[in-house]
């Protein structure tokens, strides 16, 4: 494993027990859900205008989970795959000996 | 930022997309130039739109307030391809995020106008007068990420008070505008490392990229 795989791997994981370790303190600090900021200014929003907030696809709690994780899987990916394309040592000393 | 449908009123919706379709066509203008000139930024590119469009997704819980939030990134991406061009990248991931639920379809001329071009001019601007004072990679990138997020938030609060509320704006966008930070000013921070760590790795890695926004300050690897 090379020393940048290593350190992408250990951000990911440090990033996720970050995100769990927040999580767990929000539920435990009493907090039901902990849906997101801009769902709720839209919400106080629209109730503060007499508007009825619409989406285009109506996904609920869970449905956004699943939403979000399809989204940044495909995009994780794409990210990752480009990101070795311009960043791979190895590959790029490849394409400057044959240009 | 995500501004969903139903809520802003016809004519601010309309402002905000002629305002965003300006930026847009000078970015798709700007890409398409550099491509030409420069075809490794096609992949830079590609991989700032795939950034983008997961980092604006990411939901971090923020435990005192009960609620999560989202950095931008736009910042970082103005830094590496230039503002304009982040106004198309984000426009096309605003697109895509309105099929989770999050963000609306007549709402995206708005919410690029926050996070496509305010947060990545704010970001860019900040970048660019750090450089200038020979302030380091590091933290210049992240008082750019830093300060990115923080207006692209001052701006959606503003966009929704203005549209719904103009009579007593102030009083309203301040409202708004507290509905949003104590839950952003932390990922604000998260926002300020992340861009500080990625802008100093491409510098060190590829500072042929950090040319490639038509930066004026060509970072100094190693700084």
């Amino acid at each position: 494993m090379d020393k940048f795989t290593k350190n992408a791997l250990i951000a990911c994981v440090a990033l996720s027990a970050l995100i769990i370790v927040f999580f767990y303190a929000g539920i435990t600090l009493g907090h039901a859900d902990l849906s997101g900021s801009d769902d709720k200014v839209n919400e106080n929003a629209a109730n503060a205008g007499n508007k009825i907030p619409t989406q285009l696809i109506a996904l609920d709690q869970n449905g956004e989970y699943v939403g979000f994780t399809i989204l940044s899987i495909i995009g994780g990916f794409t990210a990752g795959y480009i990101w070795v394309i311009i960043f791979d040592e190895e590959s790029n000393k490849g394409v400057e000996a044959h240009g | 930022m995500h501004i969903s449908d139903g809520i802003l009123e016809p004519q601010w919706i309309i402002l905000w997309w002629i305002i965003a379709i300006a930026f847009i066509t000078v970015g798709v203008v700007q890409i398409r130039r550099r491509v030409k000139d420069n075809p490794q930024c096609l992949p830079a590119l590609a991989l700032v739109g795939a950034a983008v469009l997961v980092i604006s997704v990411w939901h971090i819980p923020v435990p005192v307030t009960g609620s999560s939030s989202h950095p931008c990134g736009t910042p970082m991406a103005a830094i590496i391809v230039g503002p304009f061009p982040v106004a198309v990248i984000s426009a096309i991931a605003l697109f895509f995020q309105t099929f989770v639920g999050h963000g609306g379809l007549t709402t995206i001329g708005a919410n690029d106008f926050s996070m496509g071009i305010v947060g990545a001019f704010t970001g860019f601007g900040t970048w660019v007068a750090l450089r200038k004072f020979r302030v380091s990679i590091f933290w210049a990138a992240g008082m750019a990420g830093f300060i990115g997020d923080v207006f692209t938030y001052v701006t959606s609060a503003f966009q929704l008070a203005v549209s719904l509320h103009p009579e007593a704006l102030f009083h309203y966008w301040g409202i708004f505008l507290l509905g949003y930070v104590p839950t952003q000013l932390p990922i604000a921070i998260m926002e300020f490392v992340f861009t500080g760590l990625i802008i100093r790795y491409i510098a060190e890695m590829r500072p042929e990229m950090m040319t490639l926004g038509r930066n004026p300050i060509r970072p100094t690897v190693g700084e």
